[in-house]
């Protein structure tokens, strides 16, 4: 009787600090209302009306010829799970960095032209936007589709001065 | 016989409630100093000026140049954390919001927009069951923090044109 009980306690306290059973939810700002991109439109909307409907970004940074980036997002996750592990840190960071973006992140990216008029709106995770944008400024390459359009109708009106 | 078990009975609620009480926890962490709206709602687009916001609000915490523009940031964080371990049981709610503004001004230094946010105030401490008090508009969508995209995640080019 004796043994078996000091055996439960002895696997009682191996349990303890090795297994653990976590329920954990963490939220990082308020969530973005759904369908965002509806309410403004390209070429028309202003930096005013973007920071009137969707209050502060969480970040802005500037992408070339004068034009900006707001990105507005938030985070949220819920997990249940059993966990085989010595304990070292929290399981949940709380923390916000604004050095770098956060990958947690998810929401909107509105893209500003130097008079302020929305260029580029996109959801999705913001750190993966502002890796493309860096990589590809679209509204720039957007403006040279349109240039090359125009180009090509110009030809296609006067084939006489197509080269 | 009830009357005898009842004390004992008594006994072991209050004892088991002293055993549980030390394993739940709270914390809060805040960053930065709470933002007045008040303040920000004297910023007027077009006549404020830098020198008056700095007045006002203080130094940013954040100055990020754009061209010949700038845009500063002030905020505040609230964290509120709330838990519960029972041997081998962990539940742990994390909830943080912020107190955000941003302000544009052109190369005069003349306040060009105004972006503000005010949500630190209403972190809570929770437990992982319960609902967050959002608006019913904020409502959000489920996902698990995994990082794999949407369907609606518009392509770069659909989402431009």
């Amino acid at each position: 009787m004796m043994r078996a009980a000091l055996g439960a306690l002895l696997a009682g306290g191996l349990a303890t600090s090795c297994l653990s059973v976590n329920w954990t939810r963490s939220t990082l700002h308020r969530p973005v209302q759904d369908g965002v991109l509806e309410d403004y439109v390209v070429d028309e909307s202003t930096m005013a009306d973007a920071l009137d409907g969707l209050g502060a970004p969480l970040y802005v940074w500037e992408l070339s010829r004068g034009a900006s980036a707001l990105a507005w997002g938030w985070y949220g996750s819920r997990d249940l799970g059993v966990q085989v592990s010595v304990p070292t840190r929290s399981p949940v960071d709380p923390s916000f960095q604004y050095s770098q973006i956060d990958r947690r992140l998810r929401g909107y990216v509105f893209v500003f032209d130097a008079d302020d008029r929305l260029r580029y709106m996109r959801k999705g995770y913001l750190a993966d936007i502002a890796d493309e944008l860096r990589r590809r400024p679209v509204f720039e390459v957007a403006g040279a589709e349109e240039r090359l359009r125009e180009r090509e109708d110009a030809d296609a009106a006067d084939p006489g001065d197509a080269r | 016989m009830k009357n005898l078990n009842a004390p004992r009975l008594g006994a072991a609620c209050l004892v088991a409630c002293l055993a549980l009480l030390p394993s739940c926890f709270v914390s809060r962490e805040t960053t930065n100093v709470p933002l007045d709206p008040e303040v920000v709602s004297q910023l007027r687009p077009g006549e404020t000026t830098a020198r008056e916001v700095a007045e006002l609000l203080g130094a940013p915490s954040e100055v990020v140049q754009l061209g010949f523009r700038s845009a500063w940031r002030y905020d505040h964080v609230r964290a509120k954390r709330a838990g519960f371990t029972l041997i081998v049981v962990t539940l742990l709610d994390t909830d943080a919001r912020q107190d955000r503004v941003w302000v544009f001004f052109d190369e005069d230094d003349l306040l060009l927009n105004v972006g503000s946010t005010f949500d630190a105030g209403d972190a809570e401490y929770q437990m992982p069951w319960m609902d967050r008090n959002y608006p019913e508009d904020d409502a959000p969508e489920t996902y698990d923090g995994s990082r794999e995209p949407d369907a609606d995640d518009a392509p770069m080019e659909d989402a431009a044109s």
